[in-house]
């Protein structure tokens, strides 16, 4: 009983976001061109593809172009074109508009758009060309024989929350791959495996991570048009809490909002999403949401470590794409066309390899030849300092941003270094700024017109996960979480969460404990980045289980 | 011999999306679909015998429209290894009972009769979410002219050509031994389904579903669809409920939501407003008067 069923392919992508898609897509034409057949499959965790895509977005379209020659470049859903392009300095009652540019950060000929829509329309096109899509089923384990990658396997299911199996149990599926792509978006838990068994990221930049809350309205007409671009600096955070805030027009009325702020923030009980609901209420924000509708919530982090974060990309049989790789541009925040880039490279690198019966690490370095020939290195090599200098503040961030302009990215030094984002967390006791509450204190009472709190924004997700399995979120070392993480920093997951899973809660003995609500995750992985001492593992849930994303 | 295990399954509206037309039939077009939750119950039920008899042959059957395919893909990615749809325009409108009747007949021509050689067992859902008759299994088994258990909440094969099946009944339950062939509905309180296997999902896509029209199971139209269907719907009512609205105390932890509990009260409104409406009522009618006794 309970045979494990193995199957078996050419190429397997592991994620649908626009990097597994491109990837997918470009192999199978170029499969079709060589009049080669092999078999591409593509899993994705969500239960239908776009469900658990999160971006902004503005996008650079020029890339589909390259991935999809053959298409009306109307035919692509994207939503407006960019027809303004404004960066606001922000304070709760005045917003002044900078009479420049940041460098780096113009969006001109770009479009707005849900990406989410985008991967449901590049979908169609991959299974029009063969490939063999898989929504609905999460991978949660990479499978080695001789050390080497050979596939991948998919998640057990029908587990009470010990792990014990049930009568429904379903054993996982053996994916047996010539070849695995690993395209599984930002902080992807598989990835992360298999950068640390093979040391990938060994010489390279820590990487660090942004988390973006946003929503999705409807609003009366007028109060802002499709294609109107906007990124806020300033309020409500400090100079020395990096990020901001972007609202995004798009066609019928709607609008997509929210802001995105650096996981390397000092106090331990700073709320990225509450800080997104005291952003609404500056004047600025209030008056574009006035009369307006919340129609969808969601929440995602986003790699921001850039050129010297980026690991090594290719083992014996395997690529990493997209996110995974940490192929986000900043300080324009895009990587979608990155991820689509990378895909096509991707794409290449593995039908030269098929062709030559030859999957070995040498073989697919001709991955990173391909990346370091490419558009995708100028454009993070021009910027290569660009985050780490604002780990620093505003100011100095500024300031070495400015010198970087003149060297032409080095700044100062050739190369800036970042820690880990969990390690910049203060203690409650060192913190020496006043904490999140006291803060905005008077701010935080949600209306649920303009504002809301977080169980009302996750309703809005339609987030949701089978009862029985295992939670997934997993506490590495339960003797000293209560030790550390509650009484030295204050528990900062019940605020770091996006998603109000994790909450503090004194038991009859007065002890304090965390309760966890893993019904509401969002997948963002912010807990898997900022639980101090690494005290968190997000573990893949059931396949299928997750937000169910309709338009962000 | 092999026994082979049938489920019947329909596709029905996510219940949280349902309408029904203007005539009084419910309109199918709009809504995301999902397999009857009973059904699926259903299906489980036939994975657990597979359990009892490893070499059994599991197929999954389904009228309706060609759309139905999907559900009958998510039973094979299940764990179902073939899948049969009795799709006919001819059948558009046929109430419970051209719908056992057609059923039956396709199962039938299946070579599944009462004196079939092999043992068979037919596993349906209690009832659909969309229609909520319970009609249908019971007419199956009807037609077919063998033994059935309904309200059943889990079956086991007892060794021999029996099953017994442990039925639902008022303050408490009915074991039955049943011999083979038979029907048995199922309650969604048994085993929950389980979830679609990878390898599941893969052979149920490149699937070939058996389509059958009501020409090849030698099914005449006198007995099926509108006119063949004895059941009319002489009135559809919108109720309207009396009791007024719920008012949901909320927070996140006790203390919050008794916070919430005691402030809803002091707000009082609706509660009483809506009480003496009706008593009013009560009083206004002349021949109810209220009486003293
Ligand atoms: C708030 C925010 C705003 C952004 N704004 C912009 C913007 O304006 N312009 C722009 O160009 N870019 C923007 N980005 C970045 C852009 O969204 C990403 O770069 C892009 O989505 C990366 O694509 P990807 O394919 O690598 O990963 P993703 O889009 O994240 O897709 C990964 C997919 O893999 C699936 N998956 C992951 N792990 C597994 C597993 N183990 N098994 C099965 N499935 C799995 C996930 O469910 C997901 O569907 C933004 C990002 C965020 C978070
Ligand atoms: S539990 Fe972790 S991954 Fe899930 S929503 Fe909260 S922070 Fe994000």
């Amino acid at each position: 009983m309970n045979n494990v069923d193995t199957v078996s392919t050419d190429v397997l992508i592991i994620g649908g976001g626009p990097s597994g898609l491109a990837t997918a897509i470009h192999l199978a034409d170029t499969f079709a061109k060589n009049g080669t057949a092999h078999r591409i499959m593509l899993i994705d965790k969500g239960s239908s593809i776009g469900s658990h895509i999160l971006s902004g977005a503005v996008i650079k379209p020029e890339v589909f172009k390259e991935l999809l020659p053959d298409v009306e470049f109307s035919e692509i859903p994207f939503n407006a074109k960019v027809v303004k392009d404004r960066t606001i300095l922000l304070s709760e009652k005045s917003a002044i508009t900078l009479p420049f540019h940041i460098p780096y950060m113009s969006n001109a000929g770009c479009y707005t758009a849900s990406l989410g829509q985008i991967c449901r329309y590049l979908a169609v096109k991959a299974q029009e060309k063969g490939v063999e899509i898989y929504p609905g089923f999460a991978v949660d384990e990479i499978l080695y024989k001789d050390g080497k990658v050979i596939g991948a396997k998919t998640k057990d299911t029908g587990l009470d929350h010990h792990g014990n199996q049930l009568e429904n149990f379903q054993a996982g599926t053996r994916i047996e791959a010539r070849i695995t792509v690993f395209a599984e978006g930002t902080r992807g838990s598989l990835t992360k495996m298999l950068i640390q068994k093979f040391d990938l990221a060994k010489g390279k930049n820590e990487q660090i991570y942004s988390l973006g809350c946003k929503e999705l309205w409807s609003v009366p007409e007028g109060n802002i048009k499709p294609g109107e671009v906007y990124h806020t600096m300033g309020y409500p955070l400090d100079s020395d809490e990096f990020g901001g805030g972007f609202i995004y027009g798009l066609n019928d009325n709607r609008v997509a909002l929210g802001i995105v702020v650096g996981l390397d923030y000092k106090d331990p009980s700073f709320d990225v999403h509450d800080a997104m609901q005291i952003w609404k209420t500056s004047k600025f924000v209030s008056r574009i949401l006035k009369g307006g509708k919340l129609v969808e919530y969601g929440a995602k982090t986003l790699p921001e470590g850039g050129y010297y974060a980026v690991p090594k990309l290719f083992v014996d049989n395997a690529l990493i794409v997209g996110d995974s790789a940490g192929l986000i541009a900043m300080p324009s925040l895009k990587g979608t066309h990155l991820a689509i880039k990378s895909g096509i490279l991707a794409a290449k690198t593995v039908a030269r390899a098929l062709s030559r019966d030859d999957t070995s690490e040498e073989s697919l370095k001709f991955y990173e030849t391909l990346m370091q020939n490419s558009t995708i290195d100028a454009e993070l090599f021009a910027v290569r300092n660009f985050r780490q200098a604002f780990t620093k503040g505003l100011i100095i961030g500024s300031l070495h941003f400015a010198t970087q302009l003149i060297t032409g990215g080095a700044g100062f030094f050739g190369r800036l270094k970042t820690h880990p984002d969990y390690l910049s967390t203060f203690t409650t006791k060192a913190l020496k700024k006043k904490p999140f509450k006291e803060r905005f204190k008077g701010k935080l009472d949600f209306d649920k017109v303009l504002t809301f709190d977080k169980s009302t924004d996750v309703y809005h997700s339609g987030v949701f996960h089978d009862e029985q399995q295992v939670v997934h979120i997993k506490f590495n070392d339960s003797s000293t979480y209560k030790t550390v993480n509650i009484d030295q920093y204050g528990a900062p997951e019940q605020f770091y969460c996006s998603s109000e899973v994790y909450e503090l809660h004194t038991n009859k003995a007065g002890e304090k404990e965390i309760r966890v609500h893993a019904e509401n995750c969002m997948h963002c992985k912010t807990c898997d980045i900022k639980a101090p001492g690494q005290a968190i593992t997000w573990v893949i849930p059931n396949g299928g289980n997750g937000p169910d994303f309709q338009n962000m | 011999m092999a026994l082979t295990i049938i489920s019947l399954v329909k596709q029905v509206p996510l219940p949280s999306e349902m309408r029904m037309g203007e005539d009084g039939l419910m309109d199918r077009t709009k809504a995301k679909s999902i397999i009857n939750i009973d059904c699926q119950f259903g299906l489980e039920a036939g994975l657990q015998l597979l359990k009892q008899h490893p070499d059994a042959r599991l197929i999954v059957c389904s009228m309706g429209p060609g759309s139905f395919e999907a559900a009958l893909r998510s039973a094979v990615a299940m764990g179902y290894d073939e899948a049969y749809l009795l799709s006919d325009r001819k059948l558009g409108g046929s109430d419970t009972y051209a719908t056992g009747l057609a059923i039956a007949t396709m199962l039938k021509h299946l070579g599944f009769t009462k004196d079939s050689k092999e043992p068979f067992i037919i596993l349906a859902g209690r009832q659909t979410s969309d229609g909520d008759t319970a009609h249908v299994p019971s007419q199956v088994a009807e037609k077919i002219g063998i033994p059935q258990a309904t309200f059943v909440e889990s079956v086991k094969s007892d060794g021999t050509n029996n099953v017994v099946a442990k039925r639902i009944i008022e303050g408490g339950y009915q074991l039955m031994n049943l011999p083979m062939p038979c029907v048995i509905s199922l309650t969604p309180t048994g085993i929950p389904p389980r979830k679609q296997s990878l390898s599941g999902a893969i052979k149920a896509r490149n699937l070939q579903i058996t389509t059958f029209g009501i020409d090849d199971i030698g099914l005449g139209t006198e007995k099926i669809g509108i006119s063949g269907s004895p059941t009319i719907v002489a009135k559809v009512v919108n109720m309207v409920s009396e009791r007024p609205p719920i008012t949901l105390a909320e927070g996140h932890n006790e203390v919050a939501l008794v916070d919430s509990l005691i402030a809803n009260l002091a707000k009082g409104g609706n509660v009483l407003e809506k009480k003496e409406a009706v008593e009013k009522k009560e009083v206004d009618r002349p021949d109810f008067p209220n009486k003293d006794f």
